[in-house]
C-alpha cells in the first residue's frame, strides 16, 4: 500500500499549501466592501454640542466648532465660504443642489485624510446698529477669528417674530484637482440668529 | 477801460494757472505718499495670497499622489494643514482690509509649504518602490502555488495509477 491510501490527504495539503502561498496574490483581488464617497459637515455651538447662539447682542464673541469628515477615499482639500443674509437675500438651496449667489465674507482652507475628521474653531460676532425708525439694523462688519469683514447687510424689522434676524451659513467647497478649481461640494451649515438691541 | 479789464482778467487767470498747477501737483505728492502704498500693499497682498493658494494646490496634489502609491502621508498632513491655517488667516486679513498682515501670512504659507513636495515625491518614489517588490513576492506567490497544485496534482494520479495496477 504504503504512500497510496494518503493520495486524498497528499492532494488536500497541496491544494491548503497553494492557497497559502498564493496568499499575497489572493490579497491583491480581494474587493473590500466599497462605501459612499461623501463629505459630513456638521456646526456645533460653544459647547460642542447642539446648544448654538440664538440671541446676539453687537460686539458680543461667541465660538462655533464646524466638523468636517471626510469619506471621498482620499486625502480632500476644502474649502468654506462665511456668508451672511436677511430674510430675502439668497440662500443656498439643498433641493436645487446649489449655493447662495451672495458673496463670501471670508474664506477657509484647509485637508482632512482620508476617513478623517478637523474642527474648525469660529470666534464670531457682529457688529451692527440700528436706524433711528427701530425698523432697520445696518450690520457693518462681521468679526470672523479676529478679522473684521465689512458687509453692507441691512435687515428689517420682522413683525411677525419681531424681531431682527440674521443667517449666517457655512457653504463648503471641494478641489476638483482635474479643473484645478474648488466646487460646491452641496453641502451648507446654516444658524439663523436674533440680532438684539 | 476794457484794456483794464482785459488786463485783470489776464491777471487772475494766471493767479489760478499757478494755483491749478500747485494743487495737481500737491495733489499727486499727497497720492504718491499716503495713498499708492496702500493700493501697492494690497497688490502685493493680493499676489502672494495667489501664490499661496497656487502653491497650497500643488501640494495638495502631491500629497494625493503619493498617497495614491500607497504612501502614509499622515506626515505631510500637519504641514499642509498648517500651511492652509496661515493661507486662511492671510485671506481673513485681506477681505479686512489688514493688507501687511495678509502679505506676512501668505509668505509664511508659502514657506511651510516649500518641503512639502519633495517630501511627497520622495514617499511616493519610496511607496512606487515597495509596490515593485510586493508585485515581485506576488507573482513568485503565484508561481509557487500554481507548482505546488500542480506538484500535488501530479502526486495524487500516479499514486492513484498505483494503486489501481496493483
Amino acid at each position: 500500500m504504503g504512500l497510496q491510501q494518503y493520495k486524498t490527504l497528499i492532494l488536500v495539503i497541496a491544494v491548503v499549501a497553494a492557497l497559502f502561498v498564493a496568499s499575497p496574490a489572493i490579497e491583491q483581488i480581494v474587493i473590500f466592501p466599497q462605501t459612499d464617497s461623501l463629505t459630513e459637515l456638521s456646526i456645533m455651538g460653544p459647547y460642542h454640542n447642539a446648544t448654538y447662539p440664538y440671541n446676539i447682542v453687537s460686539n458680543q464673541k461667541t465660538t462655533l466648532y464646524l466638523d468636517v469628515k471626510n469619506h471621498v477615499g482620499s486625502t480632500a482639500l476644502y474649502l468654506i465660504d462665511v456668508k451672511f443674509r436677511n430674510q430675502t437675500q439668497s440662500a443656498p438651496d439643498s433641493f436645487n443642489h446649489t449655493s447662495s449667489d451672495q458673496p463670501a465674507l471670508g474664506q477657509i482652507s484647509f485637508c482632512v485624510a482620508n476617513n478623517g475628521t478637523i474642527e474648525l474653531p469660529i470666534d464670531i460676532s457682529f457688529q451692527y446698529n440700528v436706524e433711528a425708525n427701530n425698523e432697520t439694523l445696518s450690520m457693518q462688519n462681521i468679526i470672523v477669528n479676529g478679522a473684521p469683514l465689512s458687509t453692507d447687510t441691512t435687515i428689517a424689522w420682522n413683525p411677525d417674530n419681531q424681531g431682527f434676524y440674521g443667517n449666517l451659513f457655512f457653504e463648503l467647497y471641494i478641489f476638483n484637482d482635474t479643473t484645478n478649481t474648488f466646487q460646491y461640494n452641496e453641502r451648507f451649515v446654516s444658524l439663523w440668529l436674533k440680532m438684539n438691541t | 477801460m476794457n484794456q483794464s479789464i482785459f488786463n485783470w482778467r489776464l491777471n487772475l487767470i494766471k493767479v489760478f494757472k499757478v494755483y491749478i498747477l500747485t494743487t495737481i501737483v500737491l495733489f499727486v505728492m499727497v497720492f504718491a505718499l499716503f495713498v499708492s502704498p496702500v493700493f501697492a500693499q494690497g497688490s502685493s497682498g493680493s499676489t502672494a495670497i495667489s501664490l499661496a493658494q497656487i502653491n497650497l494646490q500643488s501640494c495638495y496634489k502631491a500629497v494625493k499622489q503619493a498617497e495614491a502609491a500607497g504612501a502614509n502621508v499622515d506626515s505631510l498632513m500637519v504641514n499642509l494643514n498648517d500651511a492652509a491655517g496661515l493661507l486662511t488667516k492671510a485671506q481673513l486679513a485681506y477681505a479686512s482690509g489688514d493688507y501687511i498682515s495678509a502679505n506676512s501670512y501668505a509668505s509664511q504659507s508659502q514657506s511651510t509649504l516649500a518641503e512639502v513636495t519633495s517630501q511627497a515625491q520622495t514617499l511616493r518614489a519610496n511607496a512606487l518602490s515597495a509596490k515593485t517588490e510586493n508585485s515581485i513576492i506576488t507573482l513568485l506567490s503565484v508561481i509557487g502555488s500554481v507548482s505546488i497544485l500542480f506538484s500535488g496534482i501530479v502526486a495524487f494520479v500516479v499514486l492513484d495509477r498505483k494503486g489501481r495496477r496493483t
